[in-house]
């Protein structure tokens, strides 16, 4: 092969790599859409309040709550523990270090909308082990803020449920009534016991 | 002629090339790049679209109701079902991509017409809406407050 011939392979391999990169370094979803179709179809990608109330009162570290509202709705209130990733900043973050870890992302908002599209794009980005708040914080206030019981019996599970959701309800109360200072200290020291969890350095 | 020759396998492979990347570009089963560009509409909401726009609505806007049993035909003229487990059916397909004009998904569930969306938004669907009871559904109905929570609606 004389070196014309040998140039003329290369450029062709070269074209043949750029004609399948995507044009932009933005992400892009992966794999087939019949796939992820069935992946966000199931049924298993919802937390309901009671759940996520489970996940806040036992400070389950294998959870990552993911708060989609933007900043300083989430600075007002949020629940305990969760970070904050702007849905209208999703894609322009570092994804890989927030969401690819061996936990649970558990994404809400106030409704089902932004909640819902962060989970299709988060699983269709190729990111594992994706939820919703069903409801959001709409349906959090709903069911846990505004727990009552009415009736004469209440049975274990009635019991159960309320206790949970009466100990989760302080804690957001307590939480998001701390001063912002503190708030700020709370929320990095998650973040520090999260590295730690991880493997990381604080 | 000889210089034809002597190149005859660098221009198949480059028409190989090229029939691959029309392949890849022209067919629509399959992702578009750049996932921002196809989530846009929903970062400021444009995608969402209330039964009272719809009525104004001028333009050719076919509705398709994605739950299991085709609930909202009734409710809206030429409205088409398509259930969400079928969405990527051939035929349905063949279906949406045929209308000219806007989609609107219409479902009694949120969050099922929002991970529709964005599949399909992903697929570049362009003019692809959600009907929703509110033009803004993310709307907090309670207010935090010291004592604990009041509902503001």
């Amino acid at each position: 092969m004389n070196m014309r011939q040998k140039i003329s392979v290369l450029l062709l391999l070269l074209g043949l790599i750029l004609a399948f990169l995507p044009i932009s370094g933005n992400y892009s979803f992966h794999g087939k859409p019949d796939r992820l179709l069935s992946e966000v179809l199931d049924e298993n990608t919802y937390f309901s309040p009671d759940q996520v109330a489970r996940f806040v009162v036992t400070e389950d570290s294998t959870v990552q709550l993911i708060d989609l509202r933007p900043p300083a709705e989430f600075n007002s209130f949020s629940l305990p523990g969760s970070i904050n990733i702007p849905y209208s900043e999703l894609l322009s973050k570092d994804l890989e270090s927030l969401l690819n870890r061996d936990v649970r992302n558990i994404f809400y908002s106030n409704g089902d909308l932004d909640a819902n599209c962060a989970l299709v794009i988060a699983t269709g980005l190729g990111f594992k082990n994706n939820y919703v708040l069903m409801g959001g914080l709409n349906e959090w206030y709903r069911v846990v803020m505004n727990s009552a019981f009415t009736g004469e019996r209440i049975t274990a599970r009635e019991n159960a449920l309320f206790e949970t959701r009466t100990r989760a309800g302080k804690l957001f109360t307590e939480m998001n009534n701390m001063p912002d200072s503190l708030k700020v200290k709370y929320r990095e020291s998650k973040e520090i016991e999260r590295k730690k969890l991880d493997g990381g350095c604080e | 002629m000889q210089n034809w020759k002597e190149y005859s396998l660098v221009i198949a492979i480059v028409l190989v090339i090229i029939a691959m990347v029309l392949v890849k570009t022209l067919t629509s089963g399959h992702f578009r790049n750049d996932a921002e560009k196809w989530a846009g509409p929903s970062f400021n909401r444009s995608n969402l679209i209330t039964a009272g726009q719809l009525k104004a609505f001028t333009g050719e806007a076919l509705v398709v109701d994605v739950t299991a049993k085709g609930d909202f035909l009734k409710q809206y003229s030429g409205a088409i079902s398509i259930p969400a487990s079928s969405l990527l059916d051939k035929t349905n397909q063949r279906k949406l991509r045929a209308h000219n004009g806007s989609i609107i998904l219409v479902s009694d569930d949120p969050a099922l017409s929002a991970r529709m969306w964005m599949l399909l938004s992903q697929m570049g669907y362009t003019h692809l809406f959600i009907l929703s009871d509110s033009s803004d559904i993310e709307v907090l109905n309670y207010k935090f407050q010291e004592e604990g929570v009041k509902d503001v609606h």
